[in-house]
């Protein structure tokens, strides 16, 4: 996937965007020409914004083209760290001369910065568990690792595999934020992780995050009570212990943020150790 | 009735704020035989009622309750008393000032404001009233009623006045403290003024006519 | 007005115990909405209505201090020193005495400004407010510049500067309820004196107020409740501001008619304000009470500045 522009605001940036387009198609062309078995070509250079990825370029075998990451990025040691996913430094990012960069989303990356850098953006952002292994994919193509990456993406599924079918299907509420309370919602890679645990996120909001009232989780009376503790939710009091759910029936669960709430490799291992959970075993 | 004359500058209101303990200052006066400096501020309010060049309010009170304000010491702290309210209604009939009771302070004229403070002042029913320059901003007619009042009720009160008005002072007060440089310089009676002791405190030539048994000041050129 | 004030509280309590995110029929509740309303609805109603009182009462409070119509908790930059105590407690981990830091950096700031602004015995307005934003600035780049060491995004910080009830808790109301009888009782004497105070100093204690004593005393009891409702809900801005404002262009000037005014307006204003901010959204989503408190707030105000210009101009 290269630079995908959005359409133009006015005609004369379509103008430019179709100029740009004929002579990308001019210069792949003549990239062809070139260069007849040009598939050989992959990215050598890659800076990470988003953490999330960098375990699966180390299972790729791609620990060596990573050039940047983030200062939270703790899988990867001894790279320049170029700022945070939200504030990367542009000058550290250009001085690091990637030829790719991965970034979490459109809005950690926007349009204006993506001017200012030379390298081309892979926007990594699976919702589902499905998601992560199409983009396992994608990464593993660009970076010439197309069979590492089918063999993690075996690997992954076959995890999957661990996974036994419940007698009913719990509900599940999954605190991301004490306070206020903010909650997982549709379009939280946490709600792929319950539905192939076995169990159902009951927030019906269509967002990734949601601040919601504590009287609305007593009415919706989840099975389980998921709260992760990580970056977001440092030291949240356990909700057990809060007086508001003095009459809530869940069982309460922690969980470890990074495992759960980040959709990369860990996601897979977060399912099958929810499943246990559901299943009533101690993890 | 005393007059503090002197000009601008010359300690006048420093002396007034120092009686009324405003201000710090070494030495003592008494008064009734007590140390003034002993006295807690309830006292030495109920004692002095001081009225400053200057009064600011920051709170759209209407004219009659300003001038109830004035009761404070004689009320329980909490609240005001239906006698602290007659009072205050005579007070201000007294200077005329009852019709304004309903508007709201910081709407009155300058003279309207002054003269509403000063019924406040006298509301407050002390032994010693420090005055600093309450007829400023007052027209002649309210100036001679207010005169007026306080010749009524000099034989049991001690009024001290701050006032710029030579004739006006010479015609209506007795006894007079004259200062120049931060120094009382004279304090004297009536009799002992003279044209020569008035130019060396105002650095002016002033001169006296008399006509009618009445004095009259005049300024010379320089 | 007394009657309407009564009506207004009375109003807002109904009708924030009667809606929510979850529909109660408060005549006829299953156990679940019993558990709701008594464990969460009730307890953050009575926690909105305790901080809104306490910040209206700070607020007139300061005004008494300042001799300033526009000295509430947010301008005076009381709310910020508090905030920034509060998350200096939870940096160091000592969550159980976040009050006692938010009521150290609330009384810490507010001396400040009083310092800078007071020249010669009197609080100069415009330095006040200056050395106010200033320090409102300063604290929240301090808790912003904290919240970046600490991690991208700390909850419990980001709450600080937001604001919200959801944390409400029997215990809370009542410790918070607690302080503002405290503060309220001990300024309940002092009626006259306050009305006193806004006069000028010379001619207030001439007339018998010992006015350092008094404004010593109004300033803790400010800062106190500031610091308590800063510590439960976080930093909202305005209430300090409108109620007394409000209520005194509704013609309660006196201090004996405007604390306990504030007291019952404010209550009823965050009530209402709270109850607006967890039902305007869908599924039982919520807003920032500040949103709310600051739009709301802020249009009423400016409707009231247009509409009795001249009224507000007579308070200087």
């Amino acid at each position: 996937m290269i630079k995908k522009p959005e359409h133009g605001r006015n005609t004369a940036e379509r103008a430019k965007f179709r100029l740009r387009v004929k002579l990308l198609l001019t210069g792949i062309t003549l990239c062809l020409i070139a260069f007849p078995a040009s598939s050989a070509w992959s990215y050598k250079r890659i800076a990470v914004l988003y953490p999330a990825v960098s375990p699966i370029l180390i299972e790729l075998g791609a620990r060596d083209m990573i050039v940047g990451t983030t200062r939270s990025d703790h899988a990867v040691k001894n790279t320049v760290k170029v700022g945070s996913h939200l504030r990367p430094n542009i000058e550290l990012l250009n001085a690091l001369a990637p030829d790719l960069i991965i970034a979490g989303s459109q809005r950690a990356f926007p349009e204006e910065m993506k001017q200012r850098v030379k390298a081309d953006i892979f926007y990594y952002n699976p919702v589902t568990l499905d998601e992560i292994l199409v983009k396992i994919r994608k990464i593993g193509g660009m970076l010439g690792k197309r069979e590492r990456a089918e063999k993690l993406i075996l690997r992954l599924k076959k995890r999957l595999a661990d996974i036994r079918p419940l007698p009913t299907e719990p509900t599940v509420i999954y605190e991301v934020m004490a306070e206020p309370l903010r909650v997982a919602g549709e379009k939280s890679i946490v709600t792929s992780i319950v539905r192939a645990a076995g169990g159902r996120n009951i927030v019906k909001i269509d967002r990734k995050h949601a601040v919601i009232s504590t009287e609305k989780v007593l009415q919706l009376r989840p099975d389980f009570y998921i709260y992760q503790v990580g970056p977001m939710n440092k030291k949240p009091v356990p909700p057990g212990e809060r007086p508001f759910y003095k009459s809530l029936k869940a069982k309460f669960i922690k969980v470890d943020e990074l495992e759960f709430a980040r959709p990369g490799i860990n996601a897979f291992d977060a399912a099958v150790h929810l499943n246990r959970i559901f299943r009533g075993e101690r993890p | 009735m005393i007059a503090v004359l002197g000009n601008n500058g010359s300690g006048k209101s420093t002396f007034l704020n120092v009686m009324a303990g405003l201000l710090e200052f070494t030495g003592g006066y008494s008064i009734d035989g007590m140390p003034f400096k002993k006295m807690a501020q309830a006292e030495s309010a109920r004692r002095i009622g001081f009225l400053p060049q200057e009064a600011a309010l920051n709170m759209p009170f209407d004219a009659f309750y300003v001038v109830l304000t004035g009761r404070f010491i004689h009320s329980d702290g909490r609240m005001y008393s239906g006698g602290d309210i007659a009072c205050t209604e005579e007070v201000m009939k007294r200077f005329d000032v009852f019709h304004l009771r309903d508007r709201l302070f910081n709407a009155l004229s300058g003279g309207e404001k002054q003269r509403v403070l000063l019924a406040r002042v006298m509301n407050m029913d002390t032994d010693i009233f420090l005055l600093d320059e309450p007829f400023s901003g007052v027209d002649i007619l309210h100036q001679i009623k207010i005169v007026d009042i306080f010749r009524r009720i000099r034989k049991e009160k001690i009024i001290i006045v701050v006032i710029h008005d030579l004739s006006f002072a010479i015609q209506h007060f007795s006894r007079f403290l004259l200062f120049r440089e931060g120094r009382l310089l004279y304090d004297m009676k009536k009799d002992g003024l003279s044209a020569g002791r008035l130019s060396e405190v105002f650095g002016v030539r002033v001169g006296f006519a008399e006509q009618d048994e009445r004095m009259f000041v005049y300024t010379e050129e320089m | 007005m007394r009657f309407i004030l009564a009506a207004a509280l009375a109003l807002a309590f109904i009708a924030a115990i009667s809606a929510g995110a979850v529909k109660i029929d408060l005549l006829s509740m299953s156990e679940m909405e019993r558990n709701i309303l008594f464990d969460v609805r009730l307890p953050r109603v009575l926690l909105a209505g305790l901080v809104g009182a306490a910040l209206a009462l700070s607020g007139v409070l300061f005004q008494y201090v300042m001799k300033n119509p526009l000295a509430d908790s947010f301008t005076t930059g009381v709310s910020a020193s508090s905030a920034m105590g509060a998350v200096t407690a939870i940096m160091l981990g000592l969550m159980p005495y976040l009050p006692l830091f938010a009521l150290a950096g609330g009384i810490a700031g507010l001396y400040l400004v009083y310092r800078i602004a007071s020249y010669r015995g009197r609080i100069q307005p415009i330095t006040m407010l200056l050395a106010g934003i200033v320090l409102s600035t300063f604290a929240s780049a301090t808790i912003s510049f904290m919240k970046f060491l600490s991690d991208d995004a700390v909850s419990s910080i980001i709450f600080w500067l937001m604001g919200g009830f959801q944390a409400a808790t029997p215990l809370k109301d009542l410790i918070l309820f607690a302080v503002i009888c405290v503060s309220f009782l001990s300024v309940r004497g002092d009626y006259l004196r306050l009305d006193i105070l806004c006069f000028d100093d010379t001619t207030a204690s001439s007339t018998g107020v010992d006015v350092n004593r008094l404004r010593k005393k109004l300033f803790f009891a400010a800062a106190l409740l500031t610091s308590f409702s800063v510590g439960y809900a976080g930093i909202i801005g305005f209430v300090g501001l409108i109620i007394p404002h409000i209520l005194r262009l509704g013609n309660l000037v006196k201090a004996s008619y405007l604390l306990p005014a504030s007291l019952a307006g404010g209550a009823a204003f965050m009530m209402a304000t709270d109850l607006i901010a967890r039902t305007i959204l869908q599924g039982g989503q919520e807003l920032p009470v500040g949103v709310i408190t600051s739009s709301i707030g802020g249009v009423f105000f400016l409707y009231l500045l247009i509409k009795r210009r001249k009224e507000l101009f007579y308070f200087n």
